[in-house]
Formats: C-alpha cells, structure tokens, sequence
C-alpha cells in the first residue's frame, strides 16, 4: 500500500498530494454491505501486498529509479518525472515542465524541502515533511502497520464498474488526515486512492484512480494514474523502473539554498552552548 | 513545486493584442462539419462555467435559459465569427474577467513563427511596433518607444499623441470603449488595450499612424511591424508571449526590474532572484508591473519570497468551489529588506494586481502611478473542439486584508500620471516619485 503512495502516486509526489483524506461516501453503492460482514482491513491490505508480489519481493530491493511523465491535457501541458529512491527513506523526485522549468522535491530521510523557479526554495515542516518522507521510505508496504494505526474496512464501492472493498487509513501522527482506498475485490490491487494534498497554502481533496498494473522486478507497479485535483486531471504515466541502481547518497545531499534555509531557520544558540 | 503544476493562470489574456481575431478568415462560410465543431465547444463552454465556476449561483445568471437562447445561434451560425459570437455572448453574462475565446487563428499564426530568440523574421506571425501607450486625460499619449523597434525606427517619441491609426480615429474608438463598458473598472484596461492594438497587426504589416508631435505639429508615420522582441514563451495552450526583462540600477544606490508578464519561471523569477541578490544592499528596489497582464499566479508569492522575511505571511486567498488556496509567501535565503515601490497602471492586471495589492496590504510596498482596472480572477484556457481556446475563471481572489480585487483593483499610495511634458524631456514621473520616496526613507 505504501508502495503505493510512493509510486503509483508518483504525480501526488509531483502536485504534493501527500495526506489522504477521508472522503464523504455520497457516491457508495446502495448494496453496500453491513461493516461486520467485509473483512477487515489488514487483512485486505494484506492481500494486497501478496497480490503486488508479497514481502520477499519488496524487501530484495534497496534503491529505485522510476521515470515517466506527467500529462495535463486539457492545459496542454506535459512533464517528464524521475523518481530516485534509496532504502531507507532517501528520495528525490525531478520533473521538468516546459515553461515553468525543473522542480525538485527531496529528502535525506530528516529534512524533507522543495525547489523550483517559481516558489524558490522550501523546507517542508510537520504533516507535509511526514508524508514526503514516508512516501520515500522502502518498508513502507512490508511495515505498513508502521505508519498507519489502524486501516478499517468501511464498505464496498464500484470503482469503474467493478466493486471494490473501501477501506479508511488513519496514519500514524498528528495532524495526518485519513485516506481512502479502494481494493478491487477480485484482484485485490489498490484502483482508487482518495487523499488530500496538503501545504501551507491550503489542503484540497485528490482522487487518484490506478491502473495498468506491471511487472517490474517481481513487483507490481500500476504504470497509470489518473488524478482529479480541483476539476483538472491530471495523468501519470510509469515508463521505467529499475532497482538496485547505483545511487550515490551524494544525490540526496541538501541543495544550497536548503542548507541556507536550514541554518536560518535554526534556533540561535545560547551563549554557553 | 507544490501546487506549481495547477499552471494557476492568472492573465487577462483573451484581451491581448495576440488574442485578436482573424480579419477575414471567420467570415468565410462554414459547412456543417465545422458548425457542428462549434456547437460542441458551446456546450464545453457552457458545462466547464456551470461545473467549474467557483460561485454555484453563477453570478447570478439564469445559465439555463442563456444556454437555451445562445446555442440555437451557434446551430444557425454560418460563418466562425457568428458562432464564436455567440459563445462569447454567452461567456459575457457573467460579467467577469478572465472569460474569453482565442480563435483558434491566433494559435495558427503562432505555430508558423521560427523558434528561438532570432524569430524576428518579418511576414509571419504577430507584429508589434514597439510602441507602448496610454490613455491619460482622454488621449493616447506615448509612454515608451522600445528601442530597436519599429517604433523607434519610424522616430516615434515617448510624449507624443497617437491620433490614428490606419482609418481609425483613437479619439472614435475611445468614445466606443467607454460606451461599451461604462459600468465596468475594465475600461481602464480596454482603453489602454485597445488604443494599443492599433498599432498592431502581423509581423510585416505597415501600418500608417498620425501623431502629435512634441512640438503640437501633425506628423505621419509609417510603421512596418516585426514581431516582438523578447524573450518567446509558451506556457500550455496560450499562444506565444514575448518577455521582456529589464534589470538596472535606475539611480544610484537604487535597484529596479521591470517584467512585461509572469511567465516562463526559469528567465523571469530567476531574473527577480539574482536582481535581488545584485541588490540586496541597496536603499531600495523599485518592481515596475505597468503594462503587465499578469501571467502565473504562483510567481507572485514566489517573487515575494525575496522582499518578506516572516515566514507564514500570504499576499492573499483564492477560492475554489473545491476549497481556498492561501498565496503564502515562502521566505528565500536573500531578501531585500530596505524599502520597495511597485509601480502600476492601467495595464497592470491579474498577477500584477495579486503582487502590487498584496504587497501593499502587508505594509511591504509603497504603490505608485494609477489605478488598476480590477481583472484578478485565477483561470485557465483549454482547447475547445473547434480549435479555438477557452479561458475560464474558476476562482476568485480575495486580497490579504479581504478585500475581492475584481472589479476594484489596486488603488496606488501614491497617484502619479504619465506626463506628456516629462516624457518630452525624457524622464519617467513614476520612477522619479518611487526614487524620491526611497531618498526620504534613508
């Protein structure tokens, strides 16, 4: 599932979609069954895991490159996106959008931060630095009960024609709103993600929708993701992944202008100190 | 890069000289195939504003009776301007920035330009003179001459009077803009834009203009048009923009930049950044937003990094049927912390209106030069079905003391008009009272 987060929504790294978000279930089918009677949340996570390659898989890797590209249609607009992930929580996503230029999102698994052209250079703080830094680390699947306290299946809904069990994550930490996802009930892969992009600029619901499922490595990736945000869609394509690169930790070192962020936003010390 | 990815369109583009329609080509008559090309972009119009408005109640438009009395005109429409007619009959109702169609024409001309900094080429594409006006106590005075220009090469001076243009008289067209939107704070806008427009055309077009000159005497230019100079640059499905970015020290010890859209981060927010870096030390920074149109929304904030150092401070809120979105400044490590002067005019809209109001309502900047028409509304364009593009507001903007900039716009603390009289003599009004300002705070 985590795996999810940080990969399948590789364009929530992108637009920052980070926290989910417990959606209202106004569109919930009229059939949906009585909550005692739908298994229980773990144990659809848990399949889902089995159904993605299990454990074993997940745990052989230790660092990820993934490419692919972001497209927004309707705006005319198109992205190229590389994801870079080194075990345990190191990551740095780049993206390159004609016209606004190349944007980076990163972290050294303590100080999560973006940059870019137009907003300059950002250290992300509290619920955002969580998400960012949760959605880079490698166990976040295999340990999943790490980071979310309780996942309760809420019901059942039709995700494209086809029902799915809903079921309603609660992350671990404070300030961390809930998610939604949607387990497809005969395949068990995740097909929906509901969650809220959060920043200090304001939150707003994202409904990712998660398709085409590949092999790579004996992991199943969904290679396409559709995202509501705001009445846009958005579509993130997964070209490539390749694990076990060789990432130089240097790669996930701070940039200058972080490191100068950091030092001006440290508390000054006390004399004596 | 959070957010940055909504594109956040804040320009008034469909009003734009670029945006203009093709003389003739929308008046050849349409066949069914095209017409029925049109009615599917009039229901795109029409369901995009109904779903995506941020106000459910649409401003107040019966939106169902509009459609049911616009969209027969639209299945009736035998040439592209009647159907294109209709839709912005439609669209008019609201009675709001940011709602316009770009002919489809405009991304045509666009497309057959060279690319790169050398696309200058004469004949295609859309032509500038290089000459900026405004309309100041009732007539179309000068304020710059682009050097380099056509303008510049017909000998055309800052400080003279556009009279005419071609068989247009700017005192008749004037008279037109006021009538057509009299109770509307964009007239202040269309004056300047389409006084403006008069002197353009495509590149290569002569175009044939009389002036006051700075003696009173009545002179005849012949001005053939080349296309912009700037930087090109493209931004989803606008047609080309041409940036224009001026870094110097205006006076000593007093840094200036001036930008002529908030497009394309990489050359304009980086050129803002390393002018503050240039000019971090000195008594003041003098931003220039007269004549912009705006452009991304998010380099407002972005640039507002490099003047605040309060972390959490917002230039304003957007709202979104689907939920505010707060302009938080995010502070840089430089930043100008010595006094700033924003100039605007009637030109200066949408992100220029978002930086120069919210600077101001923060304590930040001191405003001069005139009022701005009000046109603040975040949008988007999309491609319609029939070629043409669609630029919708889907948010409106409250500034960061609450007030709704649309229709208002930014009052300056300082009201100073271009001078006819200064302009002969080559000076700038507006940046002499900024660096006069800037002198009394040191």
């Amino acid at each position: 599932m985590k795996r999810l987060l940080s990969i399948a929504v590789l364009a929530a790294a992108v637009v920052g979609a980070g926290l989910p978000v417990v959606l209202t279930t106004s569109t919930a089918r009229a059939d949906e069954v009585a909550a005692t009677a739908l298994p229980a949340g773990k144990e659809v996570i848990e399949r889902f895991i089995q159904a993605t390659g299990g454990r074993e898989a997940y745990a052989k890797f230790t660092s990820r490159t993934t490419k692919g590209t972001l497209d927004i249609p309707a705006q005319g607009m198109k992205a190229s996106l590389t994801i870079f992930q080194l075990a345990p929580d190191k990551g740095l996503v780049e993206s390159e959008i004609p016209a606004l230029g190349v944007m980076k999102q990163g972290s050294d698994g303590e100080t999560a931060w973006s940059i870019d052209p137009m907003q300059g250079a950002r250290i992300l703080s509290g619920g955002e630095r969580d998400t960012l830094i949760r959605q880079f680390r490698f166990d976040g699947d295999s340990d999943w009960e790490k980071y979310y306290k309780s996942a309760e299946t809420i019901g059942v809904e039709d995700v494209d024609g086809k029902p799915a069990y809903k079921v309603k994550l609660t992350p671990v930490g404070e300030g961390l709103a809930d998610s939604v996802g949607y387990y497809d009930k005969e395949s068990g892969l995740v097909v929906r993600m509901d969650t809220v992009m959060q920043s200090p600029m304001g939150e707003l619901a994202v409904v990712s929708k998660i398709s085409n499922y590949k092999d790579f490595g004996g992991i199943k990736i969904p290679t396409t993701t559709v995202q509501e945000v705001a009445g846009m869609t958005m579509s993130m394509t997964v070209e490539s992944v390749d694990h076990d690169t060789t990432l130089d930790e240097a790669k996930f070192a701070l940039p200058a202008d972080i490191e100068k962020l950091k030092a001006q936003q440290a508390p000054a010390a006390k004399p004596g100190e | 890069m959070k957010l940055s990815i909504f594109g956040l369109l804040v320009c008034a583009f469909a009003l734009l000289p670029g945006c203009r329609s093709a003389k003739s080509a929308d008046l050849a008559p349409i066949d069914d195939a095209r017409r029925q090309k049109h009615v599917e972009s009039f229901d795109q119009v029409w369901t995009t504003i109904r779903d995506q408005h941020w106000d459910k109640d649409l401003n107040g438009v019966d939106w169902s009776a509009a459609r049911d009395e616009l969209r027969p005109r639209v299945q009736a429409a035998k040439t592209d301007a009647e159907a294109r007619a209709a839709m912005l009959a439609l669209i008019q109702r609201l009675k709001q920035s940011h709602f316009g169609i770009i002919p489809s024409e405009a991304y045509e001309r666009v497309a057959s330009l060279p690319s790169g900094d050398d696309s200058k080429t004469p004949g295609a594409g859309q032509g500038d003179s290089g000459i900026h006006v405004s309309v100041v106590d009732g007539v179309a005075l000068v304020t710059e001459v682009e050097a380099n220009s056509p303008g510049a090469a017909a000998g055309v001076r800052p400080g003279w009077i556009l009279e005419s243009a071609g068989k247009l008289e700017v005192a008749d067209v004037l008279k037109r803009v006021d009538a057509a939107y009299a109770d509307s704070s964009l007239v202040l806008a269309y004056r300047k834009l389409t006084t403006q427009q008069l002197l353009s055309g495509d590149a290569g077009d002569t175009v044939r203009a009389t002036f006051l000159d700075g003696s009173n005497h009545r002179v005849k230019k012949e001005i053939v048009l080349a296309t912009p100079q700037g930087k090109p640059a493209k931004f989803g499905n606008l047609p080309t923009f041409y940036l224009r970015t001026t870094v110097k020290e205006v006076s000593p010890g007093i840094g200036y930049i001036a930008f002529n859209a908030f497009f394309d981060p990489p050359t304009v927010s980086t050129a803002f950044k390393r002018a503050v870096e240039q000019f971090e030390k000195a008594d003041g920074f003098i931003i220039d937003l007269r004549g912009n149109p705006g452009g991304i929304g998010f380099m407002a904030n972005g640039m507002a990094g490099y003047l605040v150092s309060e972390p959490g401070t917002k230039l304003g809120t957007m709202t979104m049927r689907s939920g505010d979105l707060k302009f938080v400044i995010n502070p840089q490590p430089t930043i100008f912390k010595g006094p700033v002067a924003v100039l605007i005019d009637e030109g200066s809209m949408s992100t220029s209106e978002i930086m120069s109001g919210g600077l101001k309502d923060i304590g930040r900047a001191r405003i001069f030069g005139t009022p701005t028409p009000g046109a603040a509304l975040p949008s988007r364009i999309e491609k319609l079905p029939n070629g043409d593009g669609f630029q919708y507001a889907f948010a409106n903007y409250v500034s960061a003391k609450g007030d709704v900039l649309e229709g208002k716009g930014v009052t300056p603390d300082v009201e100073v008009k271009p001078d006819r009289k200064s302009l002969l003599a080559g000076q700038d009004r507006v940046i002499e009272a900024a660096v006069d300002w800037i002198r009394s705070k040191k």
